[in-house]
């Protein structure tokens, strides 16, 4: 645990910084560096990313049969 | 995330994919069911299975961004949106991803991927508690 203010940064390692640009009550902006190969996204974006691909690859026909065997929605 | 040209499908429709025979049995034994079939237009091979956010959980509320609300060119959540929960079908269960549903503005059938700002709902949303008791 690191505790900064805003205009403060933190470095990782030689390549990445992050830069603690702007604080409010609920929300802090940050600014980062990196590499072009460190790819920098927020945290629900990788795992929407990933749970995309999981709904995509379930999707077989033995999947469906399963769907139409289990699925009683409200309708 | 990238952008995705997507057929909407009630599941009613004529569907030319290697998953249409079982589609065709999901229509067959689920006629009324409120399943929605997106077929990616420009990759073939990129199809999802949704439903709507309100016939998983009745009181589901949206909990969408500014920044998304723009991309709909919607001023505020309006009844024009439709939220899709996209469904996942695993070994051990279906679940639906109610943590960043599809949102559809039915008027100009604009649609982005709204990740919640909050985490009041789920990604893995159990999709086996949802069902209604079984009658016979």
């Amino acid at each position: 645990m690191i505790r900064r203010h805003a205009g403060q940064s933190i470095r990782i390692g030689d390549e990445i910084e992050i830069c603690i640009n702007e604080l409010s009550a609920t929300r802090v902006t940050l600014g980062i560096s990196a590499p072009r190969h460190v790819q920098v996204i927020r945290s629900e974006l990788a795992l929407t990313e990933r749970q995309n691909i999981a709904a995509a690859d379930s999707l077989t026909a033995e999947a469906l049969v399963k769907l139409a065997g289990g699925l009683r929605l409200v309708p | 995330l990238r952008h995705e040209v997507f057929r909407i499908d009630r599941l009613r429709g004529d569907l030319r994919s290697p998953l249409s025979r079982g589609l065709a049995r999901v229509r067959e034994r689920k006629p009324h069911q409120p399943l929605v079939f997106l077929q990616s237009l420009r990759t073939p091979e990129l199809c999802f299975v949704a439903l709507p956010a309100k016939s998983i959980e009745p009181a589901y509320e949206l909990d969408v961004e500014e920044s998304d609300l723009e991309l709909l060119e919607v001023p505020a959540a309006s009844s024009d949106l439709l939220p899709l929960a996209l469904v996942t079908i695993s070994e051990t269960g279906i679940t639906a991803n109610l943590f960043a549903p599809i949102l559809i503005n039915t008027r100009n059938l604009r649609a982005v991927q709204a990740i919640s700002p909050n985490r009041r709902y789920s990604h893995l949303h159990p999709l086996v508690e949802a069902l209604e008791p079984v009658c016979s």
